[in-house]
């Protein structure tokens, strides 16, 4: 499963870079390449099974024991 | 720069604000699970307030004219605190896609295909959305006109062929809901299918009238109402008790149609409909997101930034719910957190706007 996703990863960068290079678009591939890693690092996380930061249950703390907001 | 260089037309808006709310309308069907059958008093209080701030968001945006979201918070509030906003509204529009996404997947994998694991609908749906967006505005402008219609001219066969289950009745206990249950419907109805127009905030100066932008979204957002309202009255009056424990309403009205042993199963219709429009929804906040991160980076293009923001979305669509139950707990407190950027950023952003007279 590892090998497929790193298959996918490699397709990815294949589609997209020679435009990115071919235009000489710089920051744009600096930016890209940042947020691709960061989606790598998130597929692995979820196939192998280790918890990945949830944003819901970052909500709910907040609202819930904060600030005690809630509806129930 | 201009990043964006896409143009629609002032009736291609009228018709991205209407698909909005009918995507919302599906999506948002839990609404009736908490005002049972008073659910059209909530559309009506929610309806009020969301004419004031569609106001409010066409104010803001006539006063800066040609400028986004991002570009107005810079002018506003100064360098530093205008990134700090954006980055905060880029969370919101971010929050959304993963929310749908998982909703529409969920949706399938019970009804529909009920042996098929989820990732591969979020797959198939987040490659389709990522084409689509690589081509740019004007595809979903275009394509939303006729998905549009299609949704309107489906609801109206519902409904013709469904009249004679319809009893008046069934609305009658009125005013059941204590004040609670008002206020926590309002707020859904505020948060869920009307507060999502500040989206059009990014979307606004890509029209090429800037005079009608007005005109066009206030009709658009009555049509939409008017829509709105039409479905939650056949739901309630044909389904009665039972509507508020129905995920999806249209979903049981259209079992119930019968003509002559011929026309059957039409529930299959309305999931086609949901799917277009959730498609709709998700391509509109996924445009208003990658757009976002390009403008507060300062790229030249937001083209290479689809495919990466695309995969997280899907994988965090994948983690974020454990089950529907949690998605409809989760709406809850999603409303209260949701408040804010619906209604005291650009409240505050057009007062100072206005105190400082800048034109």
């Amino acid at each position: 499963m590892i090998f497929l996703l790193t298959m996918v990863f490699i397709g990815i960068i294949l589609i997209e870079v020679p435009g990115l290079i071919k235009n000489k678009y710089w920051h744009e591939l600096k930016i890209f390449s940042a947020f691709l890693f960061i989606a790598f690092i998130m597929s692995l996380f979820y196939i192998i099974g280790m918890p990945i930061p949830n944003p819901v249950k970052g909500e709910e703390y907040l609202i819930k024991d904060i600030l005690h907001l809630n509806y129930k | 720069m201009k990043i964006e260089k896409g143009i629609i037309s002032s009736s291609q808006l009228m018709f991205l604000i209407i698909g909005l709310i009918e995507a919302s309308t599906l999506t948002g069907a839990f609404i009736s699970g908490i005002t049972k059958q008073d659910t059209w008093i909530v559309l009506l209080a929610g309806f009020m307030i969301c004419l004031f701030l569609l106001w409010v968001y066409t104010s803001l945006s006539k006063k800066f004219p040609g400028r986004n979201l991002i570009e107005i918070n810079d002018e506003i509030y100064g360098h530093n605190s205008g990134k700090i906003m954006s980055i905060l509204y880029i969370y919101y529009f971010w929050f959304i896609i993963p929310a749908n996404i998982r909703f529409i997947t969920d949706f399938f994998s019970t009804y529909l295909f009920p042996e098929t694991d989820i990732s591969v609908f979020e797959i198939l749906i987040i490659i389709i959305c990522m084409y689509t967006l690589k081509k740019g505005i004007e595809v979903i402008a275009r394509a939303g006109f006729i998905l549009t219609i299609l949704a309107i001219i489906v609801s109206i066969f519902i409904t013709l062929v469904t009249i004679k289950d319809m009893q008046l009745s069934n609305f009658l206990p009125f005013f059941q809901m204590n004040f609670k249950e008002f206020t926590q419907g309002t707020n859904l109805m505020v948060s869920v299918p009307f507060g999502e127009i500040v989206v059009f905030l990014m979307i606004f100066p890509c029209v090429n009238e800037i005079k009608q932008v007005k005109k066009f979204a206030f009709v658009g957002l009555i049509i939409g109402f008017v829509f709105f309202l039409a479905v939650i009255f056949r739901n309630i009056s044909i389904l009665g008790n039972i509507s508020s424990i129905q995920v999806l309403p249209s979903y049981q009205v259209a079992k119930n149609i019968n003509i002559g042993d011929i026309i059957e199963r039409t529930e299959v219709l309305v999931a086609v409909v949901l799917l277009f429009n959730v498609f709709f929804k998700i391509c509109i906040f996924y445009y208003a997101t990658v757009l976002s991160i390009a403008q507060v980076f300062k790229l030249r293009c937001y083209k290479p930034l689809v495919i990466p923001v695309g995969v997280i979305s899907s994988i965090l669509s994948m983690t974020m719910f454990t089950s529907t139950v949690d998605e409809v707990y989760a709406a809850s407190i999603y409303s209260v957190f949701v408040i804010p950027f619906i209604i005291i950023f650009p409240v505050i952003s057009l007062i100072i706007a206005s105190i400082r007279k800048l034109n």
